[in-house]
C-alpha cells in the first residue's frame, strides 16, 4: 500500500483514485477516539482493587496509533469518498479489535496471554459475535469482565452507524432499501445527515440499554432473582441490546431466574428489531406503521417457528430438565436468530432437528437495521419474492413486474445486490467451513461435521456459540491458532457484511 | 422432444392458456413407447427361467394407460407449445417412476412391495439417483436386478433430450447457454435440429455404454477380475454412462477389484462431460475441443483437488479405504461429484473432513450437457464470474461489464436464471432437509444432522447413497413413508431441474 503511493506521488489522481492517506487519517480519528473507551473499566479498576495498567496502557497505546495515523494523514483532502469508505470500515474493526486486545494481554489472567486468544476474544466483542476463548469467565476481575461487555456494546454503537448510515451509502448487500427509514433531517447533506441519524439512534440504543439495565437491577433488589446485582444487570444490559451475548457467567443466562430470562428474551426481540422503526414507533408514536412493516412481519414469524421448532422438540424428548420447554425454547430461537448468543440450557446435548433448527437460525439474523448479524430477514424476504417472479418470468418472460417492500418498487440494482450478497455469503460461509475442516483434520480438535459447520455459521453470523466442545456452555479454546484466525475473520467478514472486506482484495479498488 | 416443435405456434394462441389436453396426449405419447422398455428384462426372465410376468403385466397397464392418454389429447397435439412443455416435461418424469416401480410392485418384491417404496426406487432409477430400498440387493432375480439398472439407462436417455433440447428453450436455469453448443446441422428448422442432436447424442451414449461393458466383461474374461461376469459388465455399463449408480451388489463397487474401479471411474468421468463437446470430440478427433472449454477445466481440477485431499485423508487413517488412499479417494470423488453413487468402500465410516467433502461434492455435479444432477459445474462457473462482476460494480456503479464463458457475452438475462436457479437449489435443499429432519424426529431413523443435510443433498442431487444409516453399503429403507415420499419428490424436482414443477404450482401458470 504505501509503496505503491511512494512509486507513483506525482500524478493527479483521477477522480475515482483511492484517498489512501485520507482514509488512513480517518480510520486514525476514529481510534483516537475509540481510545477514551478504556477509561471507563479503569475507573472500575480502581473501585474494585483490580490492576489498572492494562486499561491506561491500551488506552495510550490506542491514542498513539490513532494520533500518528491521522498525521499520517495530515496532507490528504477532507473529503472522503465511497471509495475510501470501504477501507476505513475495514480498518477501523480490525483496529477497534487490536485495542479490545490491549487488556487482554497485559491482565495476569493466563487464558489471554496469547496474542491470537486475545485477539478473538477482542474481535468477537467489537463484532458483537459472543464466541469466547475463556474457560472460566468468572474467574475474571471485574475490570476486565466489565471491559469484555463494553466492547459488545460499542461494537453495537458503530453497527449502528454502519447499518444505517454508512453502509446504504457504499452499496452493501441492498442496503440502500434501508435508507427511506432513516430519522433525521432531509437534508442531502452527507455527514450532517448521518450525524443526526446517528445521535437519534444512539440516544434510543442507550435509553434502550439503561431501561434493560434498571429492569434487570429491580429484579435483583426486590429478590425475584438472588444472582442478579447491579453490576450483572449492567453486564448483561451491555451484551443484550447489540446481540452480543457475552456473559459474566460461565452458564451464560441458565442460573437466573425465569423473570430475568424473560426480560432478557423481550430485549433480544428489540435488539433484533429494525432500530428506525422502533424509533418510529417509540418516539414518533406511531406503532402501528411500525407493525405493519412486511419484515418486521416476518421477523415475528420466523421468531414462533423457530421457537415452536424448539419447544416440540425439548416436549417430546423431554429434554428441559426442570426448566419449561416453552421458555428454554423460545430462549434459545430467540438467541439464536437474532444472533445475540446467550443461552439458557446447554443445546449441544439436543436432538438432531434441534441442533439443525439452531443452525438453520443461524442464518436468518435479525432485522436489517438492527444490531443482529448474519443475512437479515429482509434479504431473505427479497430473495423469496425475487425468486416468486423469476418463476413467473419463466411462463411470461416478457412481463416487466417490479419487486415491492412494503408497497415501494424496489429497484432492479438492488435485488440483484441482494442475490449477490446472499450467494456470496454461502461463498464464504462454504470456504471458512472448508478451511476449518482442514485444520481440525490437521491440528485437532477431533469435532463432528456439523460442529465445524456450526463453528463457521456462527462466527460469519456474529451469533456466538457453536456445537461440540464449542457449544454454549463450552468454548473454542480448543482450536488451533489457524482456526482461531480463520473464525476471526469470519468474525469481521460478517460483521462489515462482506463487500467492504472483499472489494479490498480485488485488483481494480486500489487501482485507476 | 416435441415439446419444443411448436413453441412459434404458442404465440400464435390469443391466450397463454395452457393446451393441458395436448400436453397429456404427448406425455400419452411418451408413456406409450416406455411400456416397450420391460420387455427387455421380460426376454431375460425367460432366459433365466424367472417369471416374466411382473413386466409384461407392467407392459400391458403402461401400455393401456399411455393409449389411454394419447386419446384423451386428440387431435390437438400438434400445437403443445412452450408453456406445455413444463407439464410435459414433469408429467413424463413422474409416471416413468410409477412405470420403473410398477414391476417391483407386481412381483411383490421384498422392501418394494409398497407403492410408496415401489416409486421410490423407480424414481431413483429413472432419475439415475441410485438411492435403493433394498437392503439386499444380491438376492434379487436376474430379470429384476437387470431392470433396474436398465431404468437408469433409459432415464439417462431422457435426460440427454432434456438437458441439450427441452430445458434450453423452456428457458430453465440458464440452460440457453447450452443451445450455441449442440452438434447438427445449421438448419432453422428447429424440430429437425433437435431430432439429429438427440439422435448423435445417443449415440455416443449407446457408444459409450457398449464400449464400458466390453472393456469390464475383458476383466472378467481375462481373470483381471473374477467377480465379473458378463451380466455384471452390462449392468454396470447401463448405470455408469448415465451417472446412476445403482448396482447389482450389495457393496456396490467394493466387490470388484482395483481394476474394474478404474475403468469405472474413467467412464463416470467421461459420463460427467458434456455430451455435446464430447461428440464433437469424438468426431473431429481433436480433444483440444474439451481442452479450451472452461466448463470442463473447471470440472477436471475440482475432481483432481476433490481426489487429492480424500487421498491425503485417508493416508494413515484408521478408516476403511485407507489401505489403497489414492484409488479409493480418486474414486469416491469421482463418483459422488458426477453424482454416479458407486463406492468402492463404505465411505460412512470416514472422518469428519471425509464426509464434509463428500458432501459438499454432492452440491458440485458434473458438465451441464451430461447426464449428471445437482447444480452442474457451468453454474458455478457463471456464479463465480457473478459474483466477482459484482464486486467490481460495487466500485463502479456505472460500469457495464458483460460476462463472457468460452469468450461469448451471457445475456444478462440467462445469469439471472442462473442466480435465481442456485437459490431455488439451496431453498429446496434447506426445505427438503429440515422436512426430513422434522420427520426423523418424530418417526425416525436415528440420524446425525450430517446425515439429514446428505440424505436430502444426494436425493435432490440424484447422487443416491448418503452417509450414516443410509450409507453407500446400507440402504434408504430405515425411514418412515413421509420422508420416502419427500425423497421421491426431491430427486422428481432435481432431475428436472425444479422449475418445470414449480412453475406448474403458480397460479400464473394456469391462468391468464
Amino acid at each position: 500500500m504505501e509503496t505503491r503511493d511512494v512509486r507513483h506521488p506525482p500524478r493527479p489522481r483521477a477522480r475515482l483514485g483511492l484517498e489512501l492517506r485520507g482514509a488512513l487519517a480517518l480510520a486514525g480519528t476514529l481510534l483516537k477516539w475509540l481510545s477514551l473507551a478504556p477509561v471507563f473499566p479503569a475507573v472500575l479498576a480502581l473501585g474494585y482493587g483490580d490492576p489498572v495498567l492494562p486499561f491506561v496502557v491500551a488506552s495510550v497505546v490506542g491514542a498513539t496509533a490513532g494520533l500518528a495515523l491521522e498525521r499520517v494523514g495530515r496532507g490528504a483532502g477532507p473529503v472522503v469518498g465511497t471509495r475510501e469508505g470501504y477501507l476505513v470500515v475495514a480498518l477501523t474493526w480490525l483496529l477497534a479489535a487490536a485495542l479490545g486486545a490491549i487488556p487482554y494481554l497485559l491482565s495476569s489472567d493466563p487464558e489471554l496471554s496469547r496474542p491470537m486468544d486475545a485477539y478473538f476474544e477482542a474481535m468477537s466483542g467489537f463484532t458483537t459475535t459472543g464466541a469466547s476463548i475463556l474457560t472460566d469467565v468468572e474467574a475474571l476481575d471485574r475490570s476486565l469482565a466489565m471491559w469484555r461487555q463494553f466492547t459488545q456494546w460499542l461494537g453495537g454503537m458503530g453497527i449502528i452507524v454502519l447499518a444505517l448510515a454508512v453502509l446504504p451509502r457504499l452499496r452493501v448487500g441492498g442496503r440502500q432499501l434501508l435508507e427511506a427509514e432513516l430519522p433525521g433531517p432531509e437534508v442531502d447533506e452527507l455527514g450532517s445527515r448521518i450525524r443526526q441519524t446517528a445521535r437519534r439512534l444512539w440516544a434510543l440504543y442507550v435509553a434502550l440499554t439503561a431501561a434493560q439495565a434498571l429492569i434487570l437491577a429491580l429484579l435483583g433488589w426486590t429478590g425475584v432473582d438472588d444472582r442478579m446485582n447491579l453490576f450483572e444487570a449492567v453486564a448483561h444490559a451491555f451484551t443484550t441490546m447489540p446481540t452480543g451475548g457475552f456473559s459474566t457467567e460461565v452458564r451464560s443466562i441458565e442460573l437466573y431466574a425465569a423473570a430475568t430470562q424473560w426480560v432478557i428474551v423481550v430485549f433480544m426481540v428489540v435488539a433484533g428489531a429494525n432500530f428506525a422503526l422502533t424509533y418510529r414507533a417509540l418516539l414518533r408514536r406511531q406503532p402501528r406503521a411500525a407493525l405493519r412493516d412486511e419484515e418486521l412481519r416476518l421477523y415475528a414469524v420466523a421468531l414462533v417457528v423457530g421457537s415452536a421448532l424448539l419447544i416440540l422438540v425439548l416436549e417430546r424428548q423431554d429434554l428441559a430438565g426442570s426448566a419449561s420447554a416453552v421458555r428454554t425454547g423460545i430462549f434459545q430461537a430467540v438467541s439464536i436468530l437474532t444472533t445475540t448468543g446467550f443461552a439458557t440450557a446447554d443445546f449441544n446435548t439436543w436432538t438432531t432437528l434441534a441442533l439443525i433448527t439452531i443452525v438453520g437460525l443461524m442464518f436468518v439474523g435479525g432485522s436489517a437495521g438492527s444490531t443482529g448479524g448474519s443475512i437479515k430477514v429482509v434479504r431473505h424476504l427479497m430473495i423469496g419474492r425475487a425468486l416468486r417472479r423469476e418463476t413467473r418470468l419463466a411462463v411470461h418472460p416478457e412481463l416487466v413486474e417490479p419487486v415491492r417492500l412494503n408497497g415501494v418498487t424496489v429497484d432492479e440494482r438492488t435485488i440483484r445486490a441482494i442475490i449477490a450478497f446472499v450467494l456470496l455469503y454461502v461463498g464464504t460461509f462454504v470456504a471458512g467451513a472448508g478451511v476449518l475442516a482442514l485444520d481440525t483434520s490437521l491440528q485437532g480438535p477431533d469435532v463432528r461435521p456439523i460442529h465445524v459447520i456450526a463453528a463457521a455459521a456462527t462466527t460469519l453470523g456474529n451469533v456466538g456459540p457453536a456445537l461440540g466442545s464449542a457449544g454454549p456452555e463450552g468454548n473454542f479454546s480448543e482450536f488451533s491458532d489457524v482456526s482461531k484466525a480463520t473464525m476471526s475473520a469470519l468474525m469481521w467478514l460478517g460483521r462489515l457484511e462482506l463487500l467492504p472486506v472483499l472489494v479490498l482484495f480485488t485488483r481494480s479498488y486500489w487501482r485507476r | 422432444m416435441r415439446a419444443a416443435d411448436g413453441s412459434a405456434g404458442a404465440r400464435r394462441r390469443p391466450l397463454l392458456e395452457v393446451d393441458a389436453r395436448g400436453a397429456l396426449g404427448l406425455v400419452g405419447t411418451l408413456v406409450k413407447y416406455l411400456a416397450l422398455a420391460p420387455l427387455f428384462p421380460a426376454v431375460l426372465a425367460v432366459a433365466y427361467s424367472e417369471s416374466p410376468w411382473p413386466f409384461l403385466g407392467t407392459t400391458a397397464i403402461v401400455g393401456a394407460a399411455g393409449l389411454a392418454l394419447e386419446r384423451l389429447g386428440g387431435e390437438t397435439r400438434t400445437s403443445v407449445g412452450s408453456r406445455e412443455g413444463y407439464l410435459v416435461v414433469a408429467l413424463t418424469w413422474l409416471l416413468a417412476g410409477v412405470v420403473g416401480g410398477l414391476p417391483y410392485l407386481l412381483a411383490g418384491q421384498q422392501h418394494l412391495d409398497r407403492p410408496v417404496d415401489a416409486l421410490f426406487e423407480g424414481m431413483s432409477g429413472f432419475t439415475t439417483t441410485g438411492a435403493t430400498l433394498l437392503v439386499d440387493i444380491d438376492t434379487l432375480g436376474n430379470a429384476m436386478a437387470m431392470w433396474r439398472q436398465f431404468t437408469q439407462w433409459l432415464g439417462g436417455l431422457g435426460i440427454i433430450v432434456l438437458a441439450l433440447a427441452v430445458l434450453p428453450r423452456l428457458r430453465v436455469g440458464g440452460r440457453q447457454i447450452l443451445e450455441s453448443e449442440m452438434p447438427g446441422p445449421e438448419v432453422d428448422q428447429l424440430g429437425e435440429r433437435i431430432r439429429q442432436t438427440v439422435q448423435r447424442i445417443w449415440l455416443l451414449y449407446v457408444g459409450l455404454t457398449v464400449a464400458e461393458a466390453l472393456v469390464l466383461a475383458l476383466l472378467g474374461w481375462t481373470g483381471v477380475d473374477d467377480a465379473m461376469t458378463p451380466f455384471k459388465a452390462v449392468a454396470h455399463a447401463l448405470t455408469t454412462i448415465p451417472t446412476g449408480g445403482f448396482s447389482t451388489e450389495s457393496r456396490s463397487l467394493e466387490a470388484f477389484a482395483a481394476s474394474t474401479q478404474w475403468v469405472v471411474v474413467v467412464f463416470m468421468v467421461l459420463a460427467g462431460l458434456n455430451f455435446a463437446l464430447l461428440w464433437r470430440a469424438a468426431v473431429g478427433r481433436r480433444l483440444r475441443v474439451l481442452a479450451r472449454d472452461e466448463e470442463i477445466r473447471l470440472y477436471v481440477i475440482l475432481l483432481v483437488a476433490a481426489s487429492a485431499v480424500l487421498a491425503v485423508e485417508l493416508v494413515g487413517k484408521t478408516v476403511s479405504g485407507s489401505d489403497a488412499p489414492i484409488r479409493h479417494g480418486v474414486f469416491q470423488a469421482v463418483s459422488l461429484m458426477t453424482g454416479t453413487g458407486y463406492a468402492s468402500t463404505d465411505f460412512a465410516g470416514w472422518t469428519t473432513l471425509a464426509l464434509m467433502l463428500l458432501v459438499l461434492l454432492m452440491f458440485l455435479g458434473g458438465s451441464a450437457g451430461s447426464t449428471t444432477g445437482s447444480v452442474k459445474v457451468l453454474r458455478h462457473l457463471l456464479l463465480g464470474k457473478v459474483l466477482r462482476r459484482e464486486l467490481r460494480q460495487t466500485l463502479h456503479p456505472e460500469l457495464v461489464i458483460p460476462i463472457r464463458l468460452n469468450s461469448t457475452p451471457i445475456d444478462e438475462r440467462t445469469l439471472r436464471a442462473v442466480t435465481s436457479f442456485v437459490l431455488l437449489y439451496i431453498g429446496l435443499f434447506a426445505l427438503g432437509a429440515s422436512v426430513i429432519a422434522v420427520d426423523s424426529a418424530i418417526q425416525g431413523p436415528e440420524m446425525t444432522p450430517l446425515d439429514v443435510i446428505s440424505a436430502a443433498a444426494a436425493t435432490l442431487g440424484n447422487v443416491g447413497p448418503a452417509t450414516g444409516p443410509i450409507g453407500p453399503m446400507l440402504s434408504y429403507e430405515p425411514f418412515s413413508d413421509v420422508s420416502t415420499v419427500v425423497m421421491t419428490l426431491l430427486m422428481w424436482l432435481g432431475r428436472i431441474e425444479m422449475i418445470p414443477v414449480i412453475v406448474l404450482l403458480t397460479r400464473r401458470y394456469w391462468r391468464v
